[in-house]
């Protein structure tokens, strides 16, 4: 026979072809919302994602670098905005935004922007994006929030372009209702940019091909994906894994437990978890628990594979309705991340043993601190310093020093923060003795100093997200737990710890020293069988102190060598 | 003419191979010569190809007026961690932001990605009591007894070369100059790389690492380049000695030894180089250079007869291919995309059954398949064997001989694999690696705000021109030129570089409340500054070209657009004129407007430049001259071979000999060009000629 690429279109080359070309749309679109936006929680952290839909708005391809929860929020949202706007009543220049947290990604700050895209007046696919905004109004003080009318603009799905108009009266609204609103509406003219260059791209590939519609190629590309997801579960031995994990709360600390029932190539995702609160902005949609739910279950399961909607179409999670996982309307949800993130490390703990090698130990969780206030000059300044904690360790490898997990972002540069916010950054360094001690080693945490620069009496508030403050993840196999966090407030002699700080410090003076210690990652087995290289290696850095070198057995003698104890010594 | 300006050679170290590339100043003629680079002392090799070529030619050094180099010295020192022992001095509670880096996951699924290790480990990095505020205000001032104090210890230990890097250095530089003043006069015998002086731009993990890297291959960069102007000397060369940067200009060796970090990227830049050069000579000022070799596709756009550039590169990655995984280098770079589709490229079935083709190489050991060498897997060279494209017999010119049945065996086992005959999976691993280098390069030209199909391809490197056509079609490029000499294509493009440089100052603000005078200093500064490194490559005040960048945004945004900035003295008037070309750039970008919104400027750029060499070479045509043969069809053909087209299906394709092929000839498609450094393939539909110059033209059919 002849080599022909007849064997239908799509054979294993044109597939190919065409699959990274759908990856290719989504991160022209990613570049754009990097190169145009106007807060550093967007455009230099990079909290958003892009993604490529089909007509019915099931996902067919995301940017490569997007934040992990998006990529599952953004279709639902996507979904939802499609009936509220069906394909009929659409038309070719609209523009789509809802920052509902039932319907979106659980909380006010993440707005998702999504454009039909028309190829002969018939709706062929959907461009969207899902961005964390700078501000949406509402109270700072999130531990106050008791509904979510008190955390700011709710906007229900809304047209934020009418035929390639400008939806002025949102506008104006969101204008009104956010801080800095130039620099949010800047943000969301940059999604809608990203929207327009993916549609673009979106509308090239279809002509090159010569496609009318994508339904052909959306089923082939979301089938595959799912084939792979189901061959990952059968591979799981069948039965029910379990896990419970600690956190803090609000001061008061509750668990969560997890239940995986794997049957065949199917899985079912339990949660167990205790009522939404009444105060306090930590409750968690279902929309966001399902989310990262399965994107935990993708990095164990199918790391390798481009991820669409087929992956997650043989997974199912369940939480109790009313629940701080499944909250209901109109719950406070601004800080959802005080539960949602610890949805991956339960899961990597009720796995560790069905599958040691694709398992992570307990993350230190990121911490942001956003700072908001008026210069001298009367210019209100609003902007995210964003850090990791150190990551677990795995069976293989050490956990990395500083690195954001469960999110994809990157940090905030310190000159560039302080470029633009009034605040001296004293210090970013890593936390001797931080890594859980572990056959393979936890990564370390990081301590941060924050002060006001200018004596100049005007306040600057401090919005400070942090996690494990009073409760530890113990580490996988054996392995420890890594540093807890530590948030203190020294002003004089007064000292403010941990909860007692709450979720929003007023700053009105230099003389008033902030520390912020990011947690360390969790340890690997057990910390005895670590070579003893590696242990010296580690003092030799300074990433243990002698002090913990306890936690392995081992001490170090006048000439720096680090031996090993008796065991009982 | 004195006889000293006779000669001038490009000399291009890879990683493989060293080139040559004489040319003859009287008379435009060049000569080429190839060897292979001694790894372990480059300078050797590169002394005994320069021996070599001479005695040929039966010249003498005497007889060279320039000398010309690039090497990729300095990028795989880097990967391979063959630097010097290197600390760092930071401002007190910053040491680990080296190590922190981003702290950003390159790959979102992956829970065990590794990252490059920092090249100053932490013991090596110490923190100085100092401090300045993002205003340039000196908070707290270095005690630099204490930190004389500290060196001391490191030199103790052993380091060769010390970074300075301090917070907002880039805004006001006097504590690191005050503390490398103080360092370099109590131990001159180390190598000091500052911030401020390398590369003053705000970010301070990239303006770190890009300071570290610099130190860390200081000290063998000055050993190279001792080692290697020693040679020259003992050999009688007194002609003038230039390095070629990253971003496409020459350089003294004594800026070389300062900022070896600017000199990661120099082969590429010489390939940059030599299409815009050629491309204006065809007039065609706007193209795409295409090369494609053994391991990767390189494709870097020319607009304007210019490469673009840009001002951040990655080096040492752990992954070659993923953006993220390596150490960001700010400095000046030939804007190149790079992708894992060269020759050896392995194509394999992936976990969802799609036919993927590299990034991993079969590399020159054991190579293809068909090398006969050990390989077993298929890879785009074997691709090119089965589908007819190459001749087993004349790999190379013949200096190499393939085997089709290893190719063939080899296809044939991955194609059971995706349950498809060998000759599909043949097809499949050249349309797909045609695929992904068009994909990369439409990204990289719509980035710019481009249209691909304005673009013609400039093809070279070893396989370049058996892909060439094909991609062209992909995206639709009317146009491929394939160019003589390809095989030293870069360093061909040294012979046409000016000697540049580019200076960066920070001076962030709103462009309505900046301050002109401020600006009209800076560039004062920086033009004296370029003046005299410009003057020390022998550049006369007359020849000195300068040109000035703003790198422009919205207020709050981060990333830049550079506007021009008028010469001359700077006032108030500039700033509508920057402020419309700002806005209007940003438009065709963006598809946006953003009335409302404030400009401002970040940097301010100077690229300083002499004029490119008068006559470097003549362009000429190599083979015969318009005569009877050429009117079409009546060249001699070499031979037919049986080959794959999916427009044709198989077919007995013609093939010719280049150097047999006289200036004016067309010849229509399917059609095979045969040199000694590569195959030129010629599609079905598509029309070869051979302008006056020697250059094969393809016109591609637009699908």
């Amino acid at each position: 026979m002849t080599p022909n690429d007849a064997q239908g279109p799509f054979d294993p080359i044109s597939l190919e072809i065409m699959w990274s070309r759908l990856i290719t749309i989504t991160e022209e679109a990613w570049l754009t919302i990097r190169r145009t936006a106007f807060s550093l929680i967007i455009g230099e952290v990079q909290d958003f994602g892009c993604e490529l839909l089909d007509a019915k708005g099931e996902s067919l391809a995301h940017s490569p670098r997007s934040m992990p929860v998006f990529n599952l929020a953004l279709p639902r949202a996507v979904k939802a905005l499609l009936e509220a706007f069906p394909p009929e009543t659409l038309e070719e220049g609209d523009a789509l935004i809802t920052n509902d947290p039932w319907l979106c990604a659980g909380h006010l700050s993440d707005v998702a922007l999504v454009t039909p895209v028309f190829k002969e007046g018939t709706l062929v696919g959907l461009v969207g994006s899902v961005a964390h905004c700078s501000d949406i109004g509402g109270t700072r003080d999130s531990l106050a929030a008791r509904e979510i009318y008190e955390e700011g603009l709710q906007i229900p799905p809304m047209k934020f372009y009418r035929a390639g108009e400008p939806n002025h009266d949102l506008l104006a609204l969101i204008d009104r209702n956010v801080r800095k609103g130039e620099m949010v509406i800047g943000d969301l003219q940059a999604q809608y940019s990203a929207n327009e260059v993916g549609a673009r791209g979106l509308l090239r590939f279809m002509d090159e091909y010569k496609f009318d519609d994508l339904s052909t190629l959306a089923e082939v590309v979301q089938d595959r994906a799912e084939a792979a997801m189901r061959e990952a579960i059968a591979a799981l031995p069948d039965g029910s894994y379990q896990q419970r994990v600690a956190l803090d709360g609000i001061g008061t600390p509750m668990t969560l437990g997890v239940t995986i029932e794997v049957r065949g190539d199917e899985l079912d995702v339990h949660w167990d978890a205790p009522p939404q609160l009444a105060k306090g902005a930590v409750n968690s949609t279902l929309n966001y628990t399902a989310s990262h739910t399965v994107y935990a279950l993708k990095c164990m399961l199918t790391p390798d594979i481009p991820s669409n909607a087929g992956c997650f179409r043989p997974i199912r999670v369940h939480a109790p309705e009313g629940s701080i996982l499944n909250c209901s309307y109109p719950a406070a949800v601004n800080i959802r991340t005080m539960t949602g993130w610890y949805c991956a490390p339960a899961l990597f703990g009720a796995l560790a043993e069905a599958m040691p090698d694709r398992v992570q130990a307990f993350t230190g969780l990121p911490i942001s601190v956003s700072a908001y206030g008026r210069d001298a000059d009367g210019r209100t300044y609003n902007d995210h310093l964003f850090q990791g904690g150190g990551q677990g360790a795995g069976r293989a490898k050490d956990g990395v020093s500083a690195l954001l997990f469960p999110t994809s972002a990157a940090n905030t540069p310190v000159e560039l923060f302080e470029l633009r916010t009034p605040l001296l950054v004293g210090a970013k360094t890593l936390i001797a003795d931080s890594g859980g001690a572990g056959e393979r080693r936890g990564g370390l945490g990081q301590r941060l100093e924050v002060r006001k620069l200018f004596d100049d009496d005007l306040p600057v508030q401090l919005a400070v997200m942090a996690y494990n403050l009073i409760e530890e993840a113990p580490g996988l196999a054996g392995g420890h737990a890594g540093s807890q966090s530590h948030l203190t407030l020294e002003d004089g002699e007064a000292v403010t710890r941990g909860w007692d700080l709450g979720t929003l410090i007023e700053l009105t003076r230099p003389q008033q020293h902030v520390t912020i210690e990011l947690p360390g990652g969790s340890g690997y087995g057990d910390p005895r069988e670590r070579p003893l290289t590696a242990i010296q290696a580690d003092y030799d850095q300074g990433y243990l102190s002698r002090g913990g070198l306890a936690d392995y057995g081992c001490d170090v003698d006048t000439e720096g060598r680090v031996f090993r104890l008796n065991d009982g010594a | 003419m004195t006889r000293r300006q006779g000669y001038r050679i490009g000399l291009d170290i890879g990683g493989t191979f060293t080139d040559l590339v004489l040319a003859d100043m009287a008379t435009g003629q060049l000569q080429r010569h190839k060897r292979l680079t001694t790894p372990s002392d480059p300078a050797e090799g590169a002394l005994a190809g320069l021996d070599e070529l001479l005695s040929r030619e039966a010249l003498s050094f005497d007889d060279l007026s320039d000398l010309i180099h690039g090497t990729t010295l300095i990028s795989n020192a880097i990967i391979e961690r063959r630097g010097s022992p290197t600390a760092l001095l930071a401002t007190r509670g910053f040491r680990d932001i080296l190590e922190m880096g981003t702290e950003q996951r390159y790959d979102i699924y992956d829970l065990f990605l590794r990252f490059p290790e920092p090249l100053v480990p932490r013991r090596l990095r110490l923190e100085v009591d100092e401090r300045m505020t993002r205003d340039g205000d000196a908070l707290v001032p270095p005690s630099l007894a204490a930190v004389e104090a500290q060196v001391a210890g490191l030199v103790e230990a052993g380091i060769e070369a010390l970074a300075i890097c301090f917070i907002h250095a880039y805004r006001n530089p006097e504590h690191e100059r005050l503390v490398a003043e103080r360092i370099r006069h109590a131990f001159p015998q180390l190598e000091v790389s500052v911030s401020s002086e390398l590369i003053p731009e705000i970010r301070e993990f990239e303006r770190t690492a890009t300071t570290v890297c610099n130190a860390y291959v200081q000290p063998l960069m000055d050993r190279y380049l001792q080692q290697l102007e020693r040679g020259l000397v003992e050999r009688g060369f007194g002609g003038r000695f230039y390095l070629m940067h990253s971003s496409g200009g020459l350089a003294t060796p004594e800026t070389a030894r300062r900022f070896p970090i600017r000199f990661l990227e120099s082969g590429p830049a010489g390939g940059a180089l030599i299409s815009a050069y050629l491309g204006a000579a065809l007039g065609t000022p706007d193209l795409l250079s295409f090369d494609m070799g053994g391991t990767t596709a390189k494709a870097c756009l020319i607009q304007g007869g210019r490469p673009t550039t840009a001002n951040v590169v990655e080096a040492g990655r752990v992954h070659r291919f993923k953006h993220g995984s390596g150490l960001p280098i700010k400095v000046p770079v030939v804007d190149m995309i790079e992708i894992g589709a060269g020759g050896g490229s392995i194509a394999w079935r992936d976990a969802l059954g799609l036919l993927k083709v590299g990034p991993v190489s079969a590399g020159a050991d054991p190579g293809p398949a068909s090398y006969g060498l050990g390989g077993t897997e298929p890879t785009v060279t074997d691709a090119c064997l089965r589908l007819g494209y190459f001749d087993p017999d004349f790999f190379l010119g013949g200096r190499m001989t393939l085997d089709p049945e290893a190719a063939s065996n080899a296809l044939a086992h991955l194609g059971e694999a995706l349950d498809l005959e060998p000759e599909a999976v043949a097809w499949g691993v050249y349309r797909v690696v045609c695929e992904n280098m068009a994909q990369a390069a439409r990204v990289h030209i719509i980035e710019q705000g481009h249209d691909p199909r304005n673009y013609q391809l400039m093809a070279f490197g070893g396989a370049g021109p058996a892909h060439a056509a094909r991609v062209a079609r992909i995206l639709g490029s009317p146009e491929v030129i394939v160019p003589q000499h390809s095989g030293v294509a870069a360093a061909l493009g040294f012979l046409v570089a000016p000697a540049s440089f580019e200076f960066t100052r920070s001076y962030p603000d709103e462009v309505q409340r900046l301050d002109w005078g401020v600006v009209d200093r800076l560039y004062q500064d920086l033009e004296r500054q370029a003046h005299a490194v410009l003057a020390d490559a022998g550049v006369s005040e007359a020849d000195m070209i300068f040109e000035r960048l703003a790198d422009m945004r919205f207020s709050g945004q981060f990333h830049e657009i550079a506007v021009p900035v008028p010469p001359g003295t700077l006032s108030e008037t500039v700033a509508t004129t920057i402020t419309t070309s700002f806005e209007q750039e940003y438009a065709r970008l963006y598809h946006a407007v953003m009335p409302g919104y404030t400009p401002m400027v970040l940097n301010w750029r100077l690229q300083a430049r002499g004029p490119e060499p008068e006559r470097a070479f003549t362009l000429q045509h190599d083979g015969p001259q318009p005569g009877p043969t050429a009117a079409g069809g009546e060249n001699q053909a070499k031979g037919t071979r049986r080959a794959y087209f999916p427009e044709r299906g198989w077919v007995e394709v013609t093939v010719f000999d280049r150097t047999t092929l006289a200036s004016g000839s067309t010849l229509e498609g399917p059609v095979i060009v045969e040199e000694a450094e590569s195959t030129t393939v010629v599609n079905p539909g598509d029309r070869l000629s051979v302008d006056a110059l020697g250059n094969l033209r393809i016109e591609v059919e637009q699908s």
